[in-house]
């Protein structure tokens, strides 16, 4: 059948047959084209010049631009092929429909929009993010208090000279409180007998505040530090 | 904020809905058991699975807060996860934006220019702050809190705690002396407020934000006012884009952009609308509940109960300067008298 009747197999596309969702490239094609196209060299150009010598005409324009080139029996073989008007309603034949190509959503849109501009990319961290991974050393209520005072006094916080008297002040407090503890004869026995059992040296029985901030700078670099800390998981 | 989600010794993950009360009204506490809450919490978890969660997010922006850096007048950002159910933890600063004042020339092109940059710092500034949060709503994060598998944690912005003023700029919608003054509906100046006005069509989010997006665009090509006339006349917008309609939820889904704005009622009382609303509500009342009696009673009952309520917010209704826990708080208590009054 294919053999004897080859004009007639549904299953093959004619010869010269060009889809629906080419034609309008192979008309712009053949409109460029056409004039240069002549009888001669039409065998020549293969299969792609000879499906663009059709006149296809899928809308107004393309026809009525090419529609002089259309007429042109040398050019079109088979004749002018067009597009039924009932061509893309649905039940009608499988050509290539009209499709609603929808653009992305709008929240894609603006969050696209404002990443075009220069500051998006411009913009850096102001502290680096391994900053905030480090183990802040405020980690006792006691500290967390000062470290809350220090930052929250009369609204903005303390200055950083305020921060070093603050830190003194707490710093004697512990002192005193040692000497006190250390003056009271029955704790005095008590210390003096746990020390020796257990050969902890004084650094460890300072304060909270001494073994974490042996001088008043570390403490204002504690704050600054944790400051730091805190603002780069901000970003 | 998942930060602060970790480290907060109360967390609640996913919200429900309270019940009904004795007079067979639903009960309402906070954000976790509303429905803004709960429309969004239906369409990520459809999203994203089951072991997914909103992790909402309220952003304060009051520029009447505003201090001196040194540099700039800067007013703040502030944000509250309420997720995080710690009474200690409530409002964190985020972030500061530069305000931008009033031009020292008084011609027309001097007040435009101040009005777009007042207006593009702002946005540029969420748009900076809620970068990552805006990636983040989209695809989500994983979460692994103590005691549980991991988590799908989902940000979504579900309040905007501001002015009036302020939720025009964030919106990036014209003033109040506007044509469309109102951010949720197309209600337009000359009918507001009477029979005319009621039923007015909703504010189409897309339509709006489409127009600025193509408005903002045009506009950054050519700063001509002449060609923001279609986005003034059609929608009262400016030509600018919300940077926060990029998080997912308010463009898209359920569309929520212009329902997450709260009123800071104390800043509102300030201005003194809800004082004057105070003062009409006896003759309201007594219109509204003629022939029948209120809720809790006749209408002079209900005052009783109103004053009540009002004696028993005490405290909150003194303006102070410390962060604002007071507006979940007070503005379910004002919620519920509006409720307790309203007629069977």
């Amino acid at each position: 059948m294919s053999a004897k009747h080859g004009r007639r197999n549904r299953l093959v596309p004619p010869e010269g047959f060009v889809e629906l969702h080419l034609r309008s490239n192979a008309t712009v094609h053949w409109c460029h084209s056409a004039v240069a196209h002549s009888p001669e060299n039409r065998s020549a150009a293969g299969v792609h010049a000879a499906a663009a010598s059709y006149a296809l005409a899928p809308s107004r324009d393309s026809a009525g631009e090419c529609g002089a080139q259309a007429d042109l029996p040398e050019l079109g073989g088979l004749g002018v092929v067009r597009v039924p008007t009932d061509g893309y309603m649905r039940g009608s034949l499988a050509v290539p429909r009209q499709r609603s190509v929808f653009q992305t959503s709008t929240a894609a849109r603006i969050r696209a929009y404002y990443e075009a501009m220069p500051e998006a990319s411009q913009t850096h961290r102001l502290v680096p993010p391994s900053v905030g991974k480090r183990p802040s050393l405020f980690n006792t209520p006691l500290l967390r208090e000062a470290l809350k005072f220090a930052l929250s006094a009369g609204g903005a916080g303390l200055s950083q000279a305020d921060q070093m008297s603050y830190v003194s002040v707490l710093l004697m407090a512990e002192r005193g409180a040692r000497a006190s503890r250390l003056q009271s004869p029955h704790r005095a026995h008590q210390l003096g007998s746990s020390r020796a059992l257990a050969g902890r040296s004084s650094d460890e029985e300072d304060g909270e505040i001494a073994r974490t901030f042996p001088t008043k700078t570390s403490f204002v670099t504690a704050v600054r530090a944790e400051q730091r800390r805190v603002l780069s998981k901000l970003c | 904020m998942l930060d602060m989600l970790q480290h907060a010794r109360h967390v609640q993950l996913w919200g429900e809905q309270l019940g009904l009360g004795a007079d067979r009204s639903r009960l309402r506490a906070d954000l976790m058991d509303s429905d803004l809450l709960l429309t969004e919490q239906i369409a990520v978890r459809r999203r994203h699975g089951s072991l997914s969660f909103v992790l909402a997010a309220q952003l304060f922006i009051d520029e009447a807060v505003v201090s001196w850096s040194g540099a700039h007048y800067i007013y703040p950002i502030r944000a509250r996860v309420p997720n995080v159910r710690d009474r200690s933890v409530q409002w964190v600063t985020v972030g500061y934006v530069p305000h931008v004042g009033k031009p020292v020339a008084r011609t027309s092109a001097a007040r435009r220019q101040a009005s777009d940059s007042r207006n593009g710092v702002l946005q540029r500034c969420l748009e900076i702050l809620l970068r990552r949060f805006v990636g983040a709503s989209q695809t989500g994060v994983q979460v692994q809190l103590p005691g549980s598998p991991t988590l799908t944690a989902v940000p979504r912005l579900l309040g905007i705690v501001a002015d009036q003023l302020g939720e025009r700029s964030v919106l990036c919608l014209m003033g109040n002396a506007c044509e469309f003054f109102c951010s949720h509906c197309m209600v337009r100046r000359g009918v507001a407020g009477g029979p005319q006005g009621v039923g007015a069509e909703v504010r189409d989010v897309t339509a709006v934000l489409d127009a600025q997006v193509e408005g903002a665009i045009t506009r950054d090509r050519d700063p001509r006012p002449s060609l923001r006339n279609a986005l003034r006349s059609g929608y009262s917008a400016l030509a600018f884009v919300p940077a926060v309609a990029a998080v997912w939820g308010l463009a898209t889904d359920n569309k929520r952009l212009y329902d997450i704005i709260s009123f800071d009622l104390l800043h509102v009382w300030k201005l003194g609308v809800v004082r004057m609303v105070a003062q009409r509500f006896p003759s309201f009342l007594r219109a509204a509940c003629a022939g029948r009696d209120a809720r809790l009673g006749p209408t002079t009952g209900t005052l009783e109960v109103l004053n009540l309520r009002a004696w028993e917010m005490g405290h909150l209704f003194v303006p102070s300067p410390t962060p604002p826990g007071y507006v979940t708080s007070l503005g379910v208590a004002l919620v519920w008298c509006m409720q307790s009054c309203s007629c069977p």
